[in-house]
């Protein structure tokens, strides 16, 4: 029998990862990495990225994940000998780190080193965004060398890194257009490197987010007060900054725009800073349990009078009166988000409903206090609102929905989330006057029915439904979905265990832009109306039926074999049969049982 | 008894000392395993045959407790339930007729020899492994589709003992690479760069 070439041509990554694991020299493993380019690629970033920039010259950005598994960029597989110089321009690379601790051998070559990141540096001198996702082998050496290759660089994105200061530091020296920069997880920085970096581009630097890098302080914060004029952008997410820290960046940065705040031990005295200097300020979000009171946001609704995009998560100490006062003085605010502040109530939400008229955008999770008298009001004032969210608001019923679907004909976007008591007359209403709606989700709302979705698709052409978990809906309903939204292209249909073929084979006679379907826990839908659905929906991409009992590995190689552009497939692993493996490489993803 | 009436049975009236009990070892890796299972071993039915059915549909019939012990993919197959001992057979598109008759080989040898003397088996083992670089390939996607961790661990071995001390020209020889990937100017550049590796 010939020989055949499978290591290089069949072996999937994940078994060539294993064999270079078990390499335990790093003679062999250079070696290995030579043998050909796949290989080289799977198991030596090092050496990959030094051929990918002779490759590759026009590139701007590199991103750079070593959490996620391996993966080959699509347009290098399969090369043929000879290329010329190619026009991408944005290169993403996702590799395994396998740094399981108890392994044979040396593992570093099979990550991103510094030399891979000079070579970075060398090749792609013209790199404007770079990013470093948990690439654990990198430090200062490897930055410094590519700062000093790379002075166009604008966007520089660490997160996971064991880079130093000095690393920092030489991007401050040499990348002089450096606009935006973003730190996590950064534990090797300490407040010296960010305040010679702002020192370096202080005239430059538009955007700065800092998060989980527990040496960075308020230091740093007042050194960026003090030179970072342009700044508009800065995002913290950290214990370790106070109001001092806050106060220096407000005072000093009068182009402020957007600020996101995640810092338990800020108060509100930062906040009234916040209202009494930047007063161009468009976006302010405010996270996790932090002791902002009343007082605080008083003092943004009197002066941040162009605030637009207002984010409440966890706050708990704020309540009706806070949420007043931002109505009355924020006219301009058109997104509006309160996520799981207990305080605030039905009179808060009135107060927006009659005030902020321009309001486009409302998100309302885990309120159980907000009653029905809050969105009618709304739906009466508010009547360019495009996209309503509800999570958990338990006192929700279908007078809201009423109400909101009367007032407001442009909603493009209702998402409703475990809101009990919303039925099928709420979403009846909606069907009946909210002729631009384009994205529906009812999730697990059980009094939702067949009828509602009945009325949707008489008044409404869907692009994306999501009714998971409303298990009063079957094919009926489903059916004339289908018939009635020509243009839908997103649905997920799971947990529905009434739901069967005839409502799969009529998505496939009326639907055929359908990109991507959820099926898990389907019980009564077979190969067969798995079968009659992709034979016309040749557009479909993504594929999940986890837990469908019905369907079988045929159904599985059908679906694989009838869609020409499917990306995606969840199923379980024993469902797949090696001829489907071999057809569809790697958008298979497993279902994990743990045991 | 009836499997069903065992799953009802016991779920009401094991105690959790035995629920502690239900580890056992999967293709060398511990693994949790349902009370009834053990309590149908303790009720003597060590000889129950599974049906495995090869990509030609040829239908092998070996011991269960034999698959169980080795590989991951039959054992969680035959503890969901949606495998029936009465009816059904596993269907393994994956595996020839060939490749599957020497898996089974292994897991039985395994599975009857574990107490012989280290020596022996890895004898045993090299003499297994003594294919060609094509059957080596089947075996490999064999083991790796049914989860059985010691065969892989003894493949990934030979694999890494054909390539270790080669140079790049043998190993491309020895598994039939014939287009490497490289263009020209870059497979010159590598053979300059690192000269000891040819």
């Amino acid at each position: 029998m010939r020989g055949h070439d499978w290591i290089n041509t069949c072996l999937p990554d994940e078994l060539v990862v294993e064999i270079f694991r078990r390499l335990d020299s790093k003679r062999s493993r250079d070696a290995c990495s030579l043998v050909s380019i796949r290989i080289g690629a799977t198991g030596s970033p090092d050496l990959f990225v030094h051929l990918l920039s002779t490759r590759f010259s026009n590139v701007t950005n590199v991103h750079i994940d070593e959490r996620l598994s391996i993966s080959l960029p699509v347009h290098l597989q399969g090369r043929r000998r000879g290329v010329e110089n190619s026009s991408a321009s944005s290169l993403k690379l996702n590799y395994l780190n396998v740094n399981n601790g108890s392994e044979e051998g040396d593992l570093d070559s099979l990550c991103l080193s510094d030399v891979g990141l000079a070579a970075l540096g060398d090749g792609f001198p013209k790199l404007e965004k770079l990013s470093l996702i948990w690439c654990s082998n990198v430090t200062s050496d490897g930055l410094a060398s590519l700062a000093q290759k790379c002075s166009s660089l604008k966007a520089l994105d660490l997160q996971g890194c064991y880079v130093g200061d000095q690393g920092l530091s030489a991007v401050g020296q040499c990348c002089k257009q450096l606009e935006d920069l973003n730190l996590r997880f950064c534990e090797g920085l300490t407040d010296k490197g960010l305040i010679e970096l702002a020192l370096g581009v202080g005239k430059s630097l538009k955007s700065l987010g800092v998060a989980a890098c527990a040496k960075i302080t308020d230091s740093s914060m007042e050194a960026v007060g003090s030179h970072c004029i342009s700044l508009e952008t800065l995002s913290l997410d950290s214990e370790f900054i106070h109001n001092q820290g806050v106060l220096a960046v407000a005072e000093g940065c009068p182009q402020l725009k957007v600020l996101k705040l995640q810092c338990i031990n800020v108060t509100d005295d930062a906040l009234e800073a916040v209202g009494a200097s930047c007063l161009s300020l468009e976006l302010l979000a405010l996270y996790s349990f932090q002791r902002f009171t009343d007082k605080g946001l008083c003092a943004i609704g009197n002066g941040c009078k162009k605030l637009r995009n207002l984010t409440l998560s966890d706050c708990y100490f704020l309540s009706d009166k806070g949420l007043e006062s931002i109505a009355t003085g924020c006219k301009e605010l058109t997104h509006l988000e309160i996520n799981g502040c207990h305080n605030i109530g039905t009179l808060g939400i009135e107060s927006v409903g009659r005030s902020c008229q321009r309001l486009t955008e409302l998100s309302l999770l885990y309120c159980q206090r907000i009653g029905d008298v809050g969105l009618l009001q709304v739906g009466e004032g508010c009547k360019f609102l495009q996209a309503l969210h509800l999570v958990d608001c338990s006192n929700l019923g279908d007078a809201a929905m009423r109400g909101i679907a009367i007032g407001c004909s442009n909603l493009k976007k209702l998402h409703i989330r475990r809101c009990y008591e919303i039925g099928t007359k709420g979403i009846v209403a909606v069907g009946e006057h909210c002729k631009s709606l384009t994205d529906l989700s009812i999730r697990f709302c059980d009094r939702v029915g067949d009828e509602a979705l009945i009325a949707i698709a008489d008044g409404c052409s869907l692009h994306y439904l999501n009714v998971s978990g409303c298990h009063q809906i079957g094919d009926a309903g489903v059916i004339a979905i289908a018939r009635g939204c020509p243009q839908l292209c997103y649905l997920d249909v799971s947990v529905l265990q009434n739901l069967g073929d005839l409502a799969m084979a009529e998505l496939g006679e009326n639907c055929p832009l359908l990109k991507e379907i959820v099926l898990s826990h389907c019980r009564q839908i077979t190969d067969v109306g798995l079968a009659h659905l992709v034979k016309r929906c040749t557009m479909l991409e993504s594929c999940h039926m986890v837990y469908c009992s019905g369907i079988t590995s045929a159904g599985v190689a059908t679906v694989v074999s009838s869609c020409p552009n499917i990306k995606k497939v969840l199923v379980e692993k024993w469902k797949v049969s090696q001829r489907t493996k071999r057809r569809a490489g790697s958008i298979i993803s497993y279902l994990c049982v743990d045991l | 008894m009836e499997l069903l009436c065992i799953r009802q049975w016991i779920s009401g009236l094991l105690p959790t000392w035995l629920s502690a009990w239900c580890i056992k070892p999967v293709g060398g890796a511990l693994v949790r395993q349902e009370p009834e299972y053990i309590l149908l071993a303790l009720m003597g039915s060590p000889l129950k045959k599974i049906m495995l059915c090869s990509s030609e549909k040829e239908i092998f019939s070996v011991e269960e407790q034999v698959m169980v012990q080795h590989s991951v993919i039959i054992n969680n197959m035959i503890e969901d339930g949606s495998y029936n001992h009465e009816e059904s057979k596993i269907p393994l598109d994956c595996v020839d007729s060939k490749t599957l008759k020497k898996v089974i080989d292994y897991c039985t040898h395994h599975t009857h020899h574990h107490n012989d003397n280290q020596e022996d088996l890895e004898a045993w083992d090299a003499q297994f492994l003594n294919v060609d670089s094509n059957g080596l390939y089947d075996l490999l996607m064999a083991a790796n589709y049914l989860e059985i961790r010691n065969l892989l661990d003894l493949i990934y071995g030979t694999i890494k003992n054909m390539i270790k001390g080669k140079k790049i020209d043998e190993i491309r020889r020895i598994f039939n690479i014939k287009d490497h990937g490289f263009t020209p100017e870059e497979e010159e550049q590598n053979r300059k760069e690192y000269p000891h590796f040819y």
